[in-house]
């Protein structure tokens, strides 16, 4: 998987899963403020990805997680991690 | 004359509930649960021990402010709460205190609490002596705490709204974790309409600006239903949680509206 795949998949979760407004979807978009999701949308969000990569995320990796770039960074970090 | 008098009157006497509030939390901090630690060991009786303390010190407080006239309360549908066991209670927050009210019409009501009341001088030992559900835990586990009171079998408060509703507003935005407690539990929703008569009482008010007249409270219980006949599961766990909210929404709002109606 490419980062521009990774970027690409985040963008189809959020729409169809979170709704969120497509043009809402910016890299430096603020996941809370900007696009409404929460704590547990986070835990959703990365389960998702899970289930996807077939391979176990951390949620600590999350924590600092802001922007929707950062969660771009941080998945394409553990798919790259091969 | 008269006017001004029943002013002085009613600022002296929320003078006086207010003090009577703090004065009473730090009375049990300090006297009553240490007190109570040494003769009940046991965490989990302890803390319902506390939280029925709670309820019925919740209901006194409730006759002394109505007795020396800082507000009125006119309670609608109460016999939906007799025997009322792992509910979901659902209200809109637009006073500092619903939460008072809630608790002293039910006996066995646990609810979540801000962390910074852990350590407030005043009612931090109240709120770890209940053993009350802490809102800053990780939030996989926070969902979790509430389950587990539900199917213990205790009913929750819950303001989805997460903090007092606004005075030029409805209801506020509302949190998504009430439906994912509902969602992970099949515990029943009861709804709860709250409604003041005046805006004293929202967030950042001084106690001292006191409403030209009486405050004067409605509360009206509905009748509990089924979450799961709210709203169309959805497969995907974030989208259920969206349906359900919005449909806590609604069955809130309608009764607010139709209340300031009435």
């Amino acid at each position: 998987m490419t980062r521009e795949e990774v970027e690409q998949k985040l963008h189809e979760f959020l729409v169809d899963l979170f709704e969120v407004e497509k043009e809402l979807i910016k890299p430096d978009a603020l996941l809370a403020d900007d696009l409404d999701l929460d704590s547990i949308d986070a835990v959703d969000l990365v389960v998702s990805f899970q289930d996807l990569i077939g391979k176990r995320v951390k949620a600590d990796d999350f924590k600092n997680v802001r922007t929707v770039n950062d969660i771009v960074d941080q998945i394409y970090n553990v798919v790259a991690k091969a | 004359m008269s006017r001004k008098l029943d002013w002085a009157w009613r600022l002296f006497v929320t003078g006086i509930a207010f003090a009577l509030f703090s004065l009473g939390g730090l009375v049990m901090t300090v006297a009553y649960f240490p007190l109570l630690n040494l003769i009940v060991r046991n965490r989990e009786k302890r803390a319902s021990v506390v939280q029925l303390t709670i309820h019925r010190a919740f209901r006194w407080y409730i006759w002394i402010v109505k007795t020396i006239g800082v507000l009125s309360i006119d309670v609608e549908n109460a016999e939906y709460l007799r025997g009322l066991k792992g509910t979901l209670i659902i209200a809109n927050h637009p006073t500092l205190l619903d939460t008072v009210f809630l608790m002293g019409q039910m006996d066995k009501a646990q609810c979540i609490v801000k962390h910074e009341l852990w350590n407030n001088f005043f009612l931090g030992g109240v709120m770890r002596a209940a053993d009350y559900v802490r809102n800053d835990q990780d939030p996989t586990k926070l969902i979790d705490d509430c389950v587990a009171v539900l199917e213990r079998g205790d009913n929750l408060i819950i303001f989805p709204e997460g903090t007092r509703t606004r005075p030029d507003e409805i209801l506020g935005k509302l949190q998504r974790g009430v439906a994912n407690v509902a969602l992970s539990s099949s515990a029943p929703i009861l709804p709860v309409v709250i409604h003041c008569n005046h805006t004293t009482l929202a967030k950042g008010e001084p106690w001292y600006r006191i409403p030209p007249t009486k405050l004067a409270f409605k509360i009206k219980f509905f009748e509990p239903r089924q979450s799961q006949t709210l709203f169309i599961l959805d497969e995907s766990h974030s989208l259920s949680t969206r349906r359900m909210t919005a449909a806590i929404r609604e069955l809130l709002e309608e009764q607010i509206v139709s209340g300031k109606a009435a």
